[in-house]
């Protein structure tokens, strides 16, 4: 276990604490202690069934669903242990979700957007059309999509599909966005569309996303974890992880030895 | 030289024989169902068209005299009389008020079990739940119909405090117990196959399960439901047996549903045993045999449409 | 298999669950005290018939309403047990049916006209015709029968087939009113005779099939129901030896059957049936006219207070 990424907790948004997890008699989550800054791209990478997703599903407990699971350990969100937490919908609104595939609701477009604010009675009206449409402004679709706002999300292509969940989630305005291979159902054009927007988010949002693409996380992650069955192996700025690996293993999965 | 097995021509053709044999079989048999649907509503029509040709049956009824009231402004069925009466009206106002009163009670109850199954129990239960509710389709009818004459009748009458003990009512309430099963199952059938993502994204935003269910979930499976909403429709309004026990089978022009009345379905069966073939009486009743058979025709028919509409106003250009 | 068993159960345990619930619903209207007059009913007379295409809507609407036509509030109902179970839970209503099916109601008195006593039905008032309103029941055939059905015919109007007939609960013909049916030696020498009519005589029928069917080895009478509609068109038809009829051929039917088959209907009465009328076990009324009946069954009494106090006609 790599400590030296540790970071002062004054500059933690959120922060994994000795987390392990379990699906049943399954141990996914081994220990893993970590802690992302603010206003900055975490990536977590490591091959299939290393525990990236369920580490990234803990943080807005998402796996709470799911039967058989159950985590010890610490979460802190601003500090406080939000698995003690009961009210898990101030948590989602705080801490948003993307998601693998574009999962817009069969919806027309500004329903999708206003989804969040009208569940959370945020606004109504001519506020609401408002957040609807800075949120689609700030995931750059605005343009597009102004004159068919009534038009059903399906409707639109991939890349749109993805931008339009995003706009969805900035709608509630959220504090960090989880993203859970956000780019993997896309073309590389819409992939690298959506990494821009991702550099454009991060001066307001603390971002974690997950992926396979070890490209795709040097090119826009800030630091970066390595996950090996269920183990934080090494959390490193990303240049740093890249380029003078401290772990064997890590040093095996970023070259391509195996993975 | 042997050329390789799969070169041999048998066994090259046998299996584009095979495919073809099996597709002329399902063809055939997707054939036989249509064509079987084509001769019931001949074999109905033919029978039923006599009321708008013959002479002999338009000295006794014509569509019009059927429409139209009575010389003594009244609606009434009378087949069985010196004059016989055969109004369209209290048997239409019959029809649409038990198939409304049914629909009433089914269909928030069905689909309301339906988001339940699919969206709150636990698989557990839900493994209980279906089928049990599913077994309700097969008690037959007349089991249904029995119970609603002998105790749905005393709870309704007490409970309302009617002055008939059968009524529109308690014929609702028989004939929505066999209208759930049907609108039930096809209605979780949709709903649980609204993909998990959609869920996902709404739950990750903060909704509750019964903000997803309702907000999220339910709209994505809204062609499956009013499906299901139709599929039960055309089942309240052709079921015989629990009206033909429950209604009191009295020809009432009222939409009152305190009041007896005579539906459609029960009339045909009620009376088409016994009417003497090739009377004025018998093609009446054919006539309004192809009048159900019609009107639940164009009613799914409407259902389809507007379900299809829905469904592309959902998906959009129907990309994805 | 669970399944099967399942579905197998269900209707079982809904049909004990309504047993159950069916005893202690049948109505909970009060008793007069005794000693005491009892009070009169009042509000909305609820009435129950048969559906029409029965023998039995067609006789009481011949003899009981002269043919006028039925109330559209008359709640028809598939059977004489429907009828009954309907008014045993209903203190209000009134229904009608054969004699036979009397069990947890009350059956009045029938007067022809308020000068004449009321009677009682009873076999001993039905076979003596003092009863108002009771029918006979008949054997229609096509042309004078002969052969195996002359024969078969003529057993059922015998001592041992009015045995049978009072012994399933149908009132025999008077001896003098019994028809003479010569058993001919003529006809063909088909042993088999279809019988085919009303639901109301489908047993008495098939009863009189058995019995002499074993006393004939050989011969066959196959007795279906249906109703007496279908019995004389199917007799029209030629679908059927022998038609059973709770109610006459109307002239229209001899007529049909005349044209299509060259030859006279013959008629045979050979049993004979009651309508009694029925009320719920608490209604203090003992004794009904055939005018208040009718005026209860056209709509033109529509409560109890009108029925007590209408004028003979």
């Amino acid at each position: 276990m790599n400590t030296s990424a540790a970071v002062s907790a004054r500059t933690s948004k959120l922060a994994a604490e000795r987390l392990s997890a379990y699906y049943g008699g399954f141990q996914a989550l081994r220990e893993v202690t970590m802690s992302l800054r603010e206003q900055s791209i975490t990536a977590i990478i490591g091959p299939s069934g290393c525990g990236k997703s369920t580490l990234l599903r803990s943080f807005n407990r998402m796996n709470d669903d799911v039967r058989g699971f159950c985590a010890e350990g610490r979460i802190l969100l601003d500090g406080e242990d939000i698995l003690r937490r009961r009210d898990l919908t101030s948590l989602r609104k705080r801490v948003g979700m993307v998601f693998q595939r574009p999962n817009p609701f069969p919806l027309s477009v500004y329903e999708n957007v206003a989804y969040g604010p009208r569940i959370h009675g945020l606004a109504r009206g001519s506020e609401l059309d408002a957040i609807v449409e800075r949120s689609l402004r700030a995931t750059g679709m605005w343009a597009e999509v102004r004159d068919r706002l009534g038009a059903s999300a399906l409707s639109l292509s991939g890349e749109a599909q993805q931008r339009l969940c995003i706009s969805r989630l900035l709608a509630v305005a959220p504090e960090v966005l989880l993203m859970d291979e956000p780019c993997s159902a896309l073309d590389p054009i819409a992939t690298m569309r959506i990494e821009e927007l991702m550099q454009d988010l991060k001066a307001r949002y603390t971002i974690v996303i997950v992926t396979h693409n070890m490209q795709q996380a040097t090119r826009c992650s800030d630091e970066c974890g390595f996950m090996w069955l269920g183990e934080l192996v090494e959390f490193a700025p990303t240049t740093e992880m890249f380029t003078r690996p401290k772990n064997p293993r890590t040093e095996g999965y970023v070259t391509g030895r195996f993975g | 030289m042997p050329s390789p097995p799969s070169d041999h021509p048998l066994i090259r053709r046998n299996p584009r024989l095979a495919e073809k044999a099996i597709e002329a079989a399902i063809r055939l048999s997707a054939f036989f169902v249509i064509a079987a649907l084509a001769l019931i509503f001949i074999f109905i029509a033919r029978e039923a068209v006599p009321l708008l040709t013959s002479a002999e049956v338009h000295e006794e009824v014509t569509v019009s005299r059927m429409v139209a009231p009575l010389p003594n402004g009244k609606f009434s069925w009378q087949p069985v009389s010196t004059v016989p009466k055969y109004s369209l009206l209290p048997l239409l106002a019959g029809t649409l008020k038990v198939t409304l009163v049914a629909l009433l009670i089914a269909l928030p109850l069905a689909v309301g079990a339906a988001i339940f199954t699919s969206e709150f129990a636990p698989p557990g239960l839900r493994e209980v739940i279906k089928p049990v509710i599913e077994l309700l389709a097969g008690i037959p009818s007349v089991v249904i119909g029995f119970f609603a004459l002998m105790v749905v009748a005393t709870w309704v009458q007490e409970a309302f405090g009617l002055v008939y003990r059968l009524n529109a009512i308690t014929a609702g309430i028989g004939l929505s117990l066999a209208v759930i099963p049907i609108v039930y199952t096809v209605a979780e059938d949709a709903l649980s196959a609204v993909p998990q993502s959609f869920r996902d994204g709404s739950l990750a935003l903060g909704a509750n399960r019964w903000q997803t269910a309702w907000r999220v979930v339910l709209p994505a499976a809204m062609p499956g439901v009013m499906a299901a909403g139709v599929l039960g429709f055309g089942r309240a309004i052709g079921e015989t047996m629990i009206v033909l026990m429950a209604s009191g089978n009295a020809a009432i022009s009222s939409l009152d549903p305190r009041e007896s009345f005579r539906s459609i379905s029960a009339t045909i069966a009620a009376e088409l045993g016994e009417v003497v073939h090739g009377s004025a009486h018998y093609h009446v009743l054919f006539f309004l045999g192809a009048l159900l058979f019609v009107i639940t025709f164009l009613l799914n028919l409407a259902g389809h449409a507007w379900a299809a509409r829905l469904r592309t106003r959902l998906e959009g250009g129907g990309r994805r | 298999m669970r399944i099967r068993t399942l579905s197998r159960i269900i209707p079982l345990l809904a049909i004990l669950a309504l047993a159950g619930c069916g005893s202690d619903s049948s109505a909970p209207a009060p008793k007069p005290a005794e000693g005491e007059s009892p009070a009169p009913l009042s509000g909305t007379i609820v009435t129950y018939g048969r559906e029409n295409n029965s023998g039995t809507y067609a006789y009481f609407k011949e003899h009981v309403l002269q043919e006028e036509d039925f109330d559209a509030r008359v709640q028809t109902l598939p059977g004489t047990a429907a009828v009954i179970n309907a008014v045993s839970k209903d203190p209000r209503s009134i229904g009608y049916g054969g004699i036979a099916y009397a069990k947890g109601v009350r059956a009045l008195k029938v007067k022809k006209d308020d000068a004449t006593p009321g009677v009682e039905p009873t076999i001993e008032n039905v076979v003596s015709g003092a009863y108002p309103i009771s029918r006979y029941l008949y054997f229609y055939a096509i042309g004078e029968p002969g052969g195996e059905l002359a024969r078969y015919i003529a057993w059922t109007v015998g001592d041992d087939g009015q045995k049978v007939c009072e012994a399933v609960g149908y009132y025999p013909m008077p001896v003098e009113k019994r028809p003479k049916v010569a058993a001919g030696s003529g006809g063909d020498s088909r042993k088999t005779v279809t019988v085919k009519g009303s639901d109301t005589m489908v047993i008495l029928g098939q009863r009189w099939a058995e019995a002499y069917m074993e006393k004939n080895p050989g011969v066959v009478i196959q007795v279906t129901g249906g109703g007496s509609g279908t019995g004389i068109a199917a007799l029209i038809d030629g679908a059927t030896d022998l038609c059973q009829a709770s109610r006459p051929m109307k002239p229209k039917e001899r007529e049909q059957a005349r044209a299509k088959r060259g030859k006279e209907v013959v008629e045979i009465a050979v049993a004979m049936d009651g309508l009694a009328v029925f009320v719920h076990e608490s209604n203090p009324l003992a004794e009904i006219t055939l005018a208040r009946l009718k005026a209860i069954y056209t709509g033109s009494a529509k409560n109890w207070e009108d029925a007590g106090a209408l004028p003979p006609k």
